[in-house]
């Protein structure tokens, strides 16, 4: 079985360029969001590695389960573009589903982290069931892999045999608690033992790193319909959401900042001249271009939708369904039966 | 027609509808051989093997969500809880996850589910169900009903068990299975034969009456009807009304008999307090206001805990209590 990658062409220059234009999108965000225009932005920042780098292994047709972290450059990677970063970011277009044309499938978490896990499981039931090539790389981080439902996920991917890449992005610090205070293994790789899942441990500055390990986790999933636990060790260079303060000391912050994903990558073409400093200002200013147009849209709509009347004894709940989430109506809801089934 | 038990309908149910259509699937603990904790789902695993009848190792969390991602890639699973009380763990899966998902994908991820809930006791207070205790009894259904996104279902006869279970599994959206498990065996009745689909959200007139209308849920309608009929020897005349669908619930079938009527009683399992039986009140007080000679009387299990063993029928509702219930709503008004 060979590898599609989703992105058009996977040479170094091009996967610098996703993870950067995801950078640009998530830092204007996340400046933004601390003026007060946006409530709040869980950023990516930093964690475009992991996504880019899993993103950009899997086949259109496999499904990626995404979480605010690398959720973004997950779904850049697959095909949304910089511009719907930013729409996504202030509201305007739903959020990751199974059917996005042409840009792969994609399952949202839930926002209850680690709750989403046992429907990533799901997915790869279905395709063992249906012995249907596919795999499924679900995402969460360090914080999540106490949760209940975390566990259960993967102890029933690890006695069924199901495809499925467990990616735990570790950056040390679930909100604000930190890794040592909430768990007493020094890797969380160590758990897959207790599943009889096969586990590794990942550096998570390192774009390349990041692919060559999922590629092979993903293989595996495909053509072994085997789990494979993969944690990311990265770093988080700010809070854990833009309306919240950063515990951490000075020196821990700078420390977390200084192990950049994108600079790393950056750092590496330019010196093995895969990238002159010139073609690297042109790709940001290109970029740059494109999340201030972005931004400038997404002002113009959300100002439209500011302008649709409030209170709820306007609408039915049938009308409210509909404008608030931008999907039909469920047939039972539209009124009284009889429901035909 | 044939006659069945409440437990064997469910059973012919999943039968019926996984014959007719591949991508339906029951997940479950101990649905395999077994055939389940009740015996409900016996025989499926050797009719349809083990890949159209799924066994989880001990995690609700776990496998109602595996539930999730398979309808998301086009299965139908009936996802079965051994008892309704271990939905708790899963709450996040069914209130937090599946209700919303459709709505938050912008349409994009629809999900047939029927969550199956065995709940409740045995009200005759027989048999092995006649009062599990405090975590083996409970009665949920109106957490799900205040889950927007959630069809809830209950039937009170092997008949409505058969025909909503299949109009469950061919709906398109989420649907939670309220069965009450100490129906399983001790109530049988007939069954239409063929493909008998009971519609969601249509209310059932199950007895005639014109003095009194008693809403009964789940295990209280046969009980209602049965109180009903001792009282039609006092000369009182009892309609009995069952929701059979509590979300999207039946208003008009309600409201007209109680326009007609006057006077309400609404009868089910669960506590009191928070019960749906106060929604019925509320629809009854926005809606037929005029209408009502006597204030509501709500006939439910106490505020207390389920206790174990016989004790259970000193917390639960009764013929006696819903009788006097009748007779309380029936007294003259005071001015």
């Amino acid at each position: 079985m060979t590898v599609a990658p989703a992105l058009p062409e996977t040479s170094a220059v091009t996967l610098y360029r996703a993870m950067l234009g995801c950078r640009l999108a998530e830092s204007r965000l996340t400046a933004i969001a601390l003026t007060g225009e946006l409530q709040s932005h869980h950023s990516a920042l930093n964690h475009e590695a992991i996504g880019v780098g899993v993103g950009s292994v899997v086949r259109v047709d496999d499904a990626v389960q995404t979480h605010y972290r690398s959720g973004a450059a997950v779904q850049h990677a697959r095909g949304l573009t910089v511009r719907e970063l930013v729409l996504q970011g202030f509201g305007l277009i739903p959020g990751p589903r199974a059917q996005h044309p042409g840009q792969g499938r994609t399952i949202r978490s839930t926002g209850l982290v680690g709750s989403q896990l046992p429907m990533a499981v799901g997915l790869a039931m279905a395709f063992r069931l249906r012995r249907q090539p596919n795999v499924v790389v679900a995402c969460i981080g360090d914080g999540a892999t106490n949760e209940g439902a975390v566990h259960e996920s993967m102890n029933i991917a690890g006695v069924k045999d199901l495809p499925v890449v467990f990616v735990i992005e570790n950056n040390g610090l679930g909100l604000s608690t930190r890794f040592a205070e909430s768990t007493k293994a020094t890797d969380l790789a160590l758990r897959g033992a207790g599943y009889g899942i096969d586990a590794r441990i990942v550096d998570g500055r390192d774009v390349t790193a990041v692919r060559s390990a999922a590629a092979a986790a993903v293989e595996r999933a495909r053509a072994d319909r085997l789990p494979t636990i993969l944690e990311v060790k990265v770093s988080r260079p700010g809070p854990h959401v833009s309306s919240l303060d950063d515990v951490r000391t000075p020196e821990e912050l700078a420390a977390a900042r200084a192990a950049d994903c994108v600079a790393f990558e950056r750092d590496r073409l330019i010196s093995a001249g895969e990238l002159t400093l010139e073609a690297e200002a042109r790709i940001e200013r290109e970029l740059s271009a494109i999340v201030d147009r972005a931004v400038t849209e997404a002002r113009a709509l959300r100002a439209d939708r500011a302008r649709r009347p409030g209170h709820t004894a306007r609408y039915s709940d049938a009308e409210a369904w509909a404008l608030g989430h931008a999907s039909d109506v469920p047939a039972w809801m539209r009124g009284r039966g009889p429901w035909s089934p | 027609m044939v006659t069945m038990t409440y437990g064997e309908a469910i059973g012919e149910a999943h039968a019926q509808e996984m014959a007719r259509d591949e991508s339906v699937v029951l997940l479950g603990i101990d649905v395999g051989p077994l055939g389940g904790l009740f015996g409900t789902t016996r025989g499926l695993h050797e009719r349809f093997g083990p890949e159209r009848v799924i066994e989880f190792p001990i995690s609700e969390t776990g496998y109602t969500g595996t539930g999730i991602g398979m309808a998301i890639e086009g299965f139908r699973p009936i996802i079965e809880m051994q008892m309704a009380d271990f939905v708790t763990v899963a709450l996040d899966q069914v209130m937090t996850t599946m209700s919303k998902e459709y709505a938050v994908t912008g349409g994009g991820n629809r999900l047939p589910i029927v969550v199956r809930l065995p709940f409740g006791t045995n009200l005759s207070g027989e048999g092995y169900m006649g009062g599990a205790g405090p975590a083996h009894s409970q009665s949920h259904e109106a957490w799900f009903c205040h889950s927007p996104g959630l069809v809830v279902v209950m039937p009170s006869s092997p008949a409505d068990a058969l025909g909503l279970l299949k109009a469950a599994v061919r709906c398109d959206d989420p649907v939670v299975f309220m069965e009450q498990k100490g129906m399983y065996s001790t109530v049988s009745g007939e069954v239409p034969d063929g493909d008998h689909l009971v519609p969601i959200g249509e209310a059932s007139v199950v007895r005639r009456g014109d003095d009194v209308t008693v809403v009964a849920l789940g295990a209280m309608v046969p009980v209602a009807v049965t109180v009903a009929e001792q009282l039609a020897a006092e000369g009182i005349s009892v309609e009995v009304v069952d929701p059979r669908t509590l979300v999207p619930l039946d208003e008009p079938t309600l409201l007209t008999s109680v326009r007609k009527t006057g006077r309400a009683v609404i009868t089910h399992e669960a506590h009191r307090t928070g019960g749906f039986g106060a929604e019925i009140a509320a629809v009854l007080a926005e809606k037929a206001f005029s209408s009502l000679r006597a204030p509501v009387v709500r006939c439910a299990a106490l505020d207390v805990p389920i206790p174990a063993g016989d004790d259970a029928l000193r917390v639960l509702p009764g013929p006696r209590d819903l009788a006097e219930s009748i007779r309380r709503v029936l007294q003259p008004v005071p001015a």
